[in-house]
Parts: structure tokens; sequence; C-alpha cells
């Protein structure tokens, strides 16, 4: 029997030995999903992008629209857990902000008993010049380090063209997926090293362009193969004929959420069954946060002090 | 009625004019706050469990040598229903406790993540100081060990870092710790060093919490008292329930409440030994927390009895108070 066991001890350190030959640190066989404990624990929290139109008003003149601190604030009163909020409307942006807004944010939030379940940024990995990827990487690097400041334990990074690109067809000048995801790849693991130092995660968010589905999501984080890069599965951008199927098969990998009040983001996709869709988040075993994210959805009269506060009743429901 | 609100404005630009002046000089240590006011609090209260990592500390040991590590007590935690936990800084590998030391990034980035993936927030850390005794190098070693920790603290999340305003030396009060010093001396040297300790703590984003422990803070207007003197906006206090020492323990938290940043709920006001006779009127305190608008987490602190030999199981004892905490809560909502 001690024979056996040698022998095992043996595959399993050799088993490792191509990990170690490339340099990898981790002592893991493959990317794995997020080991889950204790069964789904679920709390919500509010992205400030809901509020983008407002936010971006009062970016131009302060005497206008919202800004990040007031947005806490109506989190707080609605009733949510935590805020997720946006690079894009940090003063500065997309500069690190100074210290002393940051620790002002932050203390903000504590006061109001909320929580960061996340913030994000802006980034290109599809496009064909290194330069813009490279830009990409820089800016998530800046904002790790934000992040970690601000107690935000995740920062969002996509996968998808951004403009002035609108496919990643176009914005890779049309390279093969494969090499298209290797650029990502190297890219998303670069920033996620980055991460590792600072105690954040990467979480990459399917946009529906290079990322449609559930398995274009898994191949690409699988592909990063990090600890620190995860999944951040936004509901409202699996443009396949079964979303719930693609949200299911990413939500063992989730660190973050968007929950959308539609399925492909538009008003002509049907709007979300909360019920559906909490029940397979606990399925996976999910603890955390799951932000609710309105859009405008071209509405002229879209409100969305009325929508946040609708879908957070509809979520709340389902949670109960 | 015309000139009064001008006299108002008057008198509220002469009030602003000393800070102006403060603010010139950048490194003073006045803050741009007139007087320590109470939280601000928005959106009516809204309360979270925490259970502060001192009731299994003796699983835990110090420096974590104990059989339960850190990661082991967040997954216990999730597993009781808790929202967050309250890691105290004797429980980690590097933790020193008259050194400078702290523990590595790996350690510490290590129990964020595996709290994160359990979906548990951090609600506060601490650490133990002596400022009440008389011996100033000491002091000043204890200043240096609390900015390293806000330091830990910032980097785990945690928004609070406990401290000590009373003394921690067995068997010693802070009249004997200060060698016979004038209480208002020895709130001078508390201050003076908390403040330090927060200006540092600031610049993490990071809040120092004055528990009151019974000595030199027997009261609400102890803890006030200091925490007015220290005049920083990182610090606020810790309500430990069960370390006032008055005749109305209760009116002593309710005093507090307006302050606090965090607490440590305790099994009753007059110490775990009481227990039996005198536990913790868990509505009464719940009414007291949601009257001063407080939202955030309240940490539990279970204790073992000093008298009570090895019959303290904290995994009992826990879910227990937690299920208490949690009917009440209910119950004043």
């Amino acid at each position: 029997m001690s024979t056996s066991f040698t022998r095992r001890r043996f595959l399993a350190t050799s088993a490792l030995l191509p990990f170690a030959a490339a340099g990898f640190s981790s002592a893991r066989a493959a990317y794995q999903p997020i080991a889950r404990h204790s069964g789904p624990h679920l709390r919500t929290s509010l992205n400030a992008y809901s509020f983008s139109d407002l936010l971006n008003a009062n970016a131009k003149d302060a005497t206008k629209g919202l800004d990040l601190f007031q947005v806490c604030d109506f989190a707080a009163k609605v009733g949510f857990d935590a805020v997720d909020l946006t690079g894009y409307f940090f003063t500065g942006y997309p500069k690190a902000p100074e210290n002393s807004y940051l620790v002002r944010l932050k203390r903000h939030v504590f006061n109001l008993g909320l929580d960061i379940s996340g913030t994000g940024v802006r980034n290109d990995f599809t496009a064909a010049d290194p330069a813009t990827r490279a830009e990409g990487v820089a800016l998530i690097k800046t904002w790790i380090e934000v992040a970690a400041k601000l107690g935000a334990p995740t920062v969002r990074a996509f996968a998808d063209a951004q403009p002035p690109f609108k496919t990643w067809q176009q914005a890779s000048g049309n390279a093969p997926r494969e090499k298209v995801e290797a650029w990502m790849a190297d890219a998303c693991r670069e920033c996620a090293e980055h991460g590792k130092n600072f105690g954040v995660i990467v979480a990459v968010q399917n946009h529906g362009d290079f990322i449609a589905t559930g398995a274009e999501h898994l191949s690409l984080l699988k592909r990063v193969d990090h600890e620190w890069c995860a999944a951040l599965v936004d509901t409202g951008k699996y443009l396949s004929a079964d979303p719930y199927a693609d949200i299911a098969v990413m939500a063992p990998y989730a660190v973050n959420w968007q929950i959308k009040e539609t399925m492909q983001s538009s008003l002509k996709s049907p709007r979300v069954d909360m019920k559906t869709l909490v029940a397979i988040i606990r399925q996976s075993g999910y603890r955390g946060y799951v932000p609710i994210e309105t859009l405008s959805m071209g509405r002229k009269d879209y409100n969305p002090h009325a929508e946040v506060t609708k879908m957070f009743t509809d979520l709340r429901a389902a949670l109960a | 009625m015309n000139a009064s609100p001008s006299r108002r404005d008057f008198l509220k630009a002469a009030a602003l004019l000393p800070l102006v002046a403060a603010a010139g000089a950048a490194l003073s240590p006045t803050t741009a706050l007139a007087a320590v006011e109470p939280i601000k609090r928005v959106g009516g209260p809204m309360l979270k469990t925490s259970l502060n990592a001192y009731s299994f500390a003796k699983l835990l040991g110090t420096g974590g040598t104990g059989s339960l590590k850190l990661v082991e007590l967040a997954e216990v935690c999730a597993k009781m229903g808790f929202d967050a936990f309250d890691p105290t800084g004797y429980y980690f590998p590097g933790y020193e406790k008259n050194g400078p030391g702290v523990p590595t990034d790996k350690v510490i980035y290590a129990l964020k993540r595996r709290a994160f993936d359990l979906g548990l927030g951090i609600s506060g850390t601490g650490i133990g100081n002596n400022f009440t005794i008389a011996d100033k190098d000491a002091r000043a070693v204890d200043v240096q060990r609390i900015k390293n920790w806000s330091e830990v603290a910032a980097k785990l999340g945690a928004p609070v870092i406990r401290v000590f305003a009373d003394t921690q030396l067995r068997a010693q009060t802070w009249e004997s710790a200060s060698k016979g010093a004038k209480r208002d001396d020895v709130e001078k040297w508390i201050a003076d060093d908390i403040r330090a300790c927060a200006e540092h703590a600031g610049k993490f984003g990071v809040i120092i919490g004055v528990q009151n422990h019974g000595d030199f803070i027997k009261t609400a207007d102890d803890q006030l008292n200091l925490i007015k003197r220290i005049d920083s906006p990182w610090c606020g206090a810790i309500v430990d329930t069960g370390y006032y020492k008055a005749d109305d323990v209760y009116a002593e938290m309710a005093k507090a409440a307006p302050y606090a940043v965090n607490w440590q709920i305790k099994q009753s006001p007059y110490g775990v030994e009481k227990e039996a006779e005198a536990p913790t009127d868990m509505k009464r305190l719940l009414k007291i927390v949601r009257a001063s608008g407080y939202r955030g987490y309240l940490p539990l602190e279970t204790l073992s009895p000093r008298s009570g030999g090895s019959g303290y199981d904290p995994y009992k004892v826990v879910p227990k108070f937690l299920a208490e905490l949690r009917q009440a809560i209910a119950e004043t909502a």
C-alpha cells in the first residue's frame, strides 16, 4: 500500500511540473469556480451608472444633476446594502482621483452604513493597436489601487469593443477570434496579477459583443487562468436564445453582477424574471452583492429614481 | 427680524475665522471641524450583524497560534449567518503585543479574499494599547503600532480600528499606570496620542474607534470628553455595551450612540459574570441603537466568564446570542 501512496504523490507532484516550469505560482491545476460555502447569502447593491445622465450633468455643472455622494444617499434611503461606484463619475477620471476625494467618499459611504460592492472602468482589449490595449491595462491597474483605497473588492473590466469601434471584429481589424481572445487573456492576466498585490479582483463583464454567451465568457476566464480574475455577470448582455442558461453557466464564477431590467438591455427584449434569476443565483451558492443597474434604453421619460426603486422592490420580493 | 439673520451670519463667519487661520498652517493638528459632532445619519437605521473574533479568543490564540485560523473563523461566521466579522489584530500571524509588527500582505489579502468569497463584510479590527502609562516612549511605541495597523485595516477593507483609552495592564488602573498623574493630564496624553493615530488613519480612510473599557472611560461623558479633546473627524466611539460603570448603563449607551462608529454587544452590561442575573436587554438596546439612527454593523462579542473554568463554548454561546440579536432587530424594526 505504501507503494501506491508514493505513486500517487509522485503523480501529484509531476502534475504540478508544467506550472512550475511555466513560472505559474498557482497550485491550481485548472481555473476553478469560486469556492462557495454555507449556502447562498444575497444582498442588494445599486450601480451608480443607473444615474449616468444626472452624474454626467453634474460633472459639467455642479449645480445640476447628482454627484456620487448624492447617489449614495439615495441608495441608503431606498434601502440598498451597498453601492457600485462606476469609475467614470469620479472627479479626475480616468486619472486616479485625489486621495482626499477617495477617503471622503469612503467615509460618506461608511456613515451611510453601506458597503462598496465594486467599481469599474472602460477599456478595450479587442483593439488591434497594442497601445490601446496597454492603455486599458494601465487604467485598470490604476483603478485597482483606487478600489483598494476605497475598500471596493472588485474592478469591472470589459471584454468587448468600445467606441469608436462598434464590434470586436472592427476593433481587431478582423483578426481571428482565437487571436483576440489571447490578447484579451494576456491583458486581463496582467491586470489580475496587479489586483493580487492589492487584494482586488478583476471582474470581467459580458457585454454582448466579443462575450455574448456563457461559453465565451468562461473560455476567456479559463484562458486568463488567474485566481484574481473572475466573472461579472451582466444579466442583460448574453445575446443568446436562452440567456438564463448562460447566466447559470457563469454564476459559479461570479464575483459581481449587474442585474438589468431586460434580458438584452433593450425595451424590445423581455423583462427580467426576478424569481427565476434569483433561483439561478442561489443555485450557484453565490454569497455577496447583487447590484441593480437600470438604463435609459432610449426612453425620453427615463426616471432613474423610479426605475431603480421599482427594480429594488422586485429584487427584494424575489429574495424574500 | 432682519437684523437677526445678519447677526447669525456674522457670528458664523467669525466662528470660521480661527479655522481659516489654522488651515494656513498645513501641519496644524486642528481639523476643519468646529467641534466634534454626532455622525451624520441618513435614511433611518439599517442594522447588520457581525461577530468580534475575540469571542473565539482561546481557539484563535495570539499571533494566530491556536487551532482555529482567522480564515476558518470567517467560514464559521458565514455558516452561523453573520453579515460580517471583526477580526481582532491579536489573531493575525505577525501581531506583536508590544512591537510594531504587522501581518504580511499575503496574509492580509488571503483573509480579505476569503471573507469576500464568503460574502462576509469586515466590520473592523482592533489592537491593544496603553495610553495611560507615564512612560512617554512606551506610548510612542503604541502610537506607531496603531499607525501600522491602520494601514493593515485599509488593506483589509476594515473601516474602523479599535483602540483603548483605558489601561490594558493586568491588575492595574489608569491611576496606578500613570503613577498618580492628574486625570486632566492623562486625558491630554491619550488625546494627543490618539489624535496622531487618527491623522494617520484618516489618510487611509480608516477611523480610530475609542472603546469604553471601564477604567479611564467609565461613562459616556468620559468617552465623549476624550473624543472631543481628540477633535478629529477620523475618531469616533466604539460603544462596548458591557463596560460602562454607572448607575444607568443604558443611559450611557444612549448618550454615546450618536458618536458610534462601531459596537461591541456583550451578554451583560455588567460583565459576563452577571449574565444570569442581568443579561443585556436586547430590545432596550436596539431601541437605543435605532433612536440614534445608526447605520452599519452591530458586532457581538461573547466572553468566557473569569471564574467559569473551561465551560465556555463559543460554538454554542454565539449562535444563541446571534438569534437574540436578530430577534431584537426584527422586533424593533
